[in-house]
């Protein structure tokens, strides 16, 4: 087939070389090369040395597999999908930096990659659902906000794998902290220190995972006729509103401001700070989270529910990929906090 | 099954056909995609377009982020942007623990279809550089140089050139230098620059290393803090600020006063939580959020389209491009 023509020979030595080609140069049988190249099941067996002189061979005649077409072939992206409704992961507070690190190190022990879906929380629906349930990635988590809820049935009621982390919308399994059940444990603890009257700072987002928290701190106030009052922050970094300034500083009788998670406690400590307050002599605060802040040490400590969230964001990433491999999951799976008493109750 | 047709299914499915569909109309698909299992495939559709709309992005040879640094932080917000305002997808390349051969990492990269890879280089990591430049056209190094490879940095040279200068003014004539224990381009940049702007000044200079990890204060440095006076050192610049804090931590542990007995000065303006408060470093100012946002504009724009602005210097190696983004002195509280 190969004419000895010197000019053909040049045409031929431009084509890309094949994996035979690969096979040759290293001196390996062409089913060992193929197995290492298209990483099939059967890699195992070979040898470290084998291994690397396949690689070497690769490297020497520039070999490049046809990726695409064997995506295309295999129907697997090796990549999971990170889609957020947020719209942006918000490194100002430590919950991002944590989540994303456990979703980082639990695809890296599983080979994959991941892919962040960028700006599709403006987009209509449909155009965010073809793209989350499209072969870029195997299998998608996703961190919703109530404006997603259509978007989770939807994707429910298709076969692409996907997984809620921290929320609990109806449609899609998830995986979060209990949130009813430390909630509970805070305002329990809240009342057992005597507070009759509890500001309760939601967010400006209705969460699933705030909902619940609120819904747990009003069933416990109620049962034991404590009052409980709801205010929101002035903004997404919970800074207080005009009207929680007044509330706090004028005292009324309030005594304790339990907080949805941690980031809104914190900015209520700064400002008793700047107005003189002590906790919990004057106010206790509660938050959510239990992450290190640098307005707390050794000599305050907030009382908080401690979640590690870096592992529910690996557990959403393990079980995406068990049910992308065919396996069947939970549809709720709970990661249990630690109730941690501090020095603000 | 969605009693519409092939062509407005199709158009539903390109997000840049987005604005001539009716809400009914996609409703329909949207219904057909879940009833019917439909999957638009991505892969097809980018072999015709010739793009993916994805960029990669590759994280040292380590791979992983880690979000507890402000340096990685910055890097992160500036991706973040840029892909949120060109509706980019960020494929993160996570690389298992274990070491991998270069050319294995390489071939897995190249799995993922992208549109091209910004790569931030650490120690080490100049054979996998060039084995993605030989496998990518679409490919820049940010933070870091290298040769043959098109990169977007800090002004290493110029900004230490401009630090040498600064301490010059302020009479200082014998200086500490703390080098890195990393053989990364962007720390010898800075040392060289400095070394021969001093001597071109007239200012002597003290290089010391540490080996110790975080840039703590060796032994050898901790004698040379103590001599400060006997020496007439009397100013320490790191590498960048890490390292600068650690020595006026130091310096104040023994009682030297800043800037009175002793000035610290370092590079990067990133912020650290040991910083002592009160404490302003003057340092000279790296903007990594800008560097990423111009890493991610040079894949989606090309080379030729990527925004340069007053300060900057642009050198062609080559035809390899450089775009060093203005890195100004930041005065604090510590020269």
């Amino acid at each position: 087939m190969q004419p000895a023509i010197p000019w053909k020979h040049n045409v031929m030595q431009k084509k890309a070389p094949t994996l035979k080609d690969v096979a040759e140069r290293a001196g390996i049988s062409l089913r060992a090369v193929s197995a290492v190249v298209n990483e099939s099941p059967s890699t195992a067996r070979i040898s470290a040395t084998t291994r690397a002189r396949i690689l070497d061979a690769m490297e020497e005649l520039r070999y490049r597999p046809d990726l695409t077409a064997r995506s295309l072939r295999l129907q697997k992206s090796d990549s999971i999908g990170f889609y957020n409704g947020h719209g942006y992961i918000d490194l100002v507070d430590p919950f991002a930096p944590s989540f994303f690190m456990g979703m980082q190190a639990a695809a890296a022990k599983a080979s994959s990659s991941l892919l962040l879906f960028n700006g599709l929380h403006l987009q209509p629906l449909d155009i965010v659902l073809q793209k989350l349930v499209s072969n870029k990635t195997d299998g998608v988590v996703i961190w919703p906000t109530p404006g997603d809820a259509n978007l989770i049935e939807a994707l429910g009621r298709t076969d692409k794998p996907v997984i809620q982390f921290a929320e609990t919308f109806p449609g899609a399994p998830s995986v979060s902290t209990d949130d009813d059940g430390a909630a509970r444990q805070l305002a329990e603890h809240l009342v057992s220190l005597g507070h009759r009257s509890i500001l309760f700072r939601r967010g400006i987002i209705p969460l699933a995972s705030e909902t619940a928290r609120f819904a747990a701190f009003q069933s416990v106030t109620e049962n034991h006729g404590v009052r409980l009052i709801a205010t929101t922050p002035a903004d997404r970094f919970d800074h207080l509103s005009d009207k929680e300034r007044d509330m706090i500083l004028d005292g009324r009788d309030i005594t304790a401001v339990a907080c949805w998670h941690d980031a809104s406690a914190i900015q209520v400590l700064r400002f008793l700070d700047e107005h003189g307050r002590r906790t919990p002599d004057d106010f206790a605060v509660t938050g959510f989270d239990g992450f290190d802040w640098p307005e707390l040490d050794d000599t305050r400590t907030l009382t908080t529910a401690a979640v590690d969230w870096q592992s529910v964001a690996g557990t959403c990433v393990d079980l995406l990929l068990q049910r992308v491999n065919g396996g069947d999951i939970p549809e709720r799976s709970v990661i249990q906090p630690n109730l941690r008493i501090g020095t603000t109750t | 099954m969605a009693g519409v047709s092939v062509m407005s299914v199709s158009r539903v499915c390109d997000p840049n056909y987005g604005g001539q569909i009716s809400p009914e109309m996609r409703q329909k698909v949207a219904h057909a995609i879940e009833t019917l299992g439909y999957r638009p495939d991505y892969v097809a559709r980018s072999l015709r377009k010739g793009r993916t709309d994805t960029i990669g992005f590759y994280y040292g040879y380590r791979g992983l982020m880690h979000f507890n640094d402000d340096f990685t932080r910055r890097v992160f917000i500036g991706l973040q942007d840029e892909l949120t305002n060109l509706s980019q997808d960020l494929l993160i390349y996570n690389v298992p623990e274990s070491p991998r051969l270069p050319a294995e990492i390489v071939r897995d990269v190249g799995m993922s279809k992208v549109d091209g890879v910004v790569f931030l280089p650490e120690e080490g990591d100049e054979e996998i550089a060039h084995l993605f430049s030989e496998s990518y056209q679409n490919f820049v190094a940010i933070v870091e140089s290298m040769p043959g490879i098109p990169s977007i940095t800090a002004q290493d040279a110029d900004g230490s050139i401009r630090l040498a200068q600064h301490l010059y003014e302020r009479g200082h004539r014998h200086i500490m230098y703390r080098k890195s224990r990393l053989r990364l381009t962007s720390a010898s940049r800075r040392f060289d620059a400095f070394s021969d702007a001093a001597r071109d000044l007239g200012m002597r200079i003290t290089a010391t290393t540490t080996d110790l990890l975080n840039d703590e204060i060796s032994g050898e440095e901790v004698q040379i803090i103590r001599e400060v006076g006997a020496r007439g050192i009397t100013a320490i610049v790191g590498w960048h600020d890490l390292s600068a804090i650690r020595a006026a931590i130091y310096s104040r542990t023994i009682g030297l006063d800043i800037p009175g007995d002793i000035a610290v000065a370092g590079f990067d303006r990133l912020s650290h939580s040991i910083t002592p408060r009160g404490l302003e470093l003057t340092t000279i100012i790296a903007d990594w959020q800008e560097i990423a946002r111009r890493g991610v504009d040079y894949i989606v724009k090309g080379k030729d389209a990527v925004r340069v602005e007053h300060g900057d210097l642009v050198r062609d190696n080559d035809g390899v491009p450089e775009i060093q983004v203005c890195s100004p002195l930041f005065l604090g509280n510590t020269t």
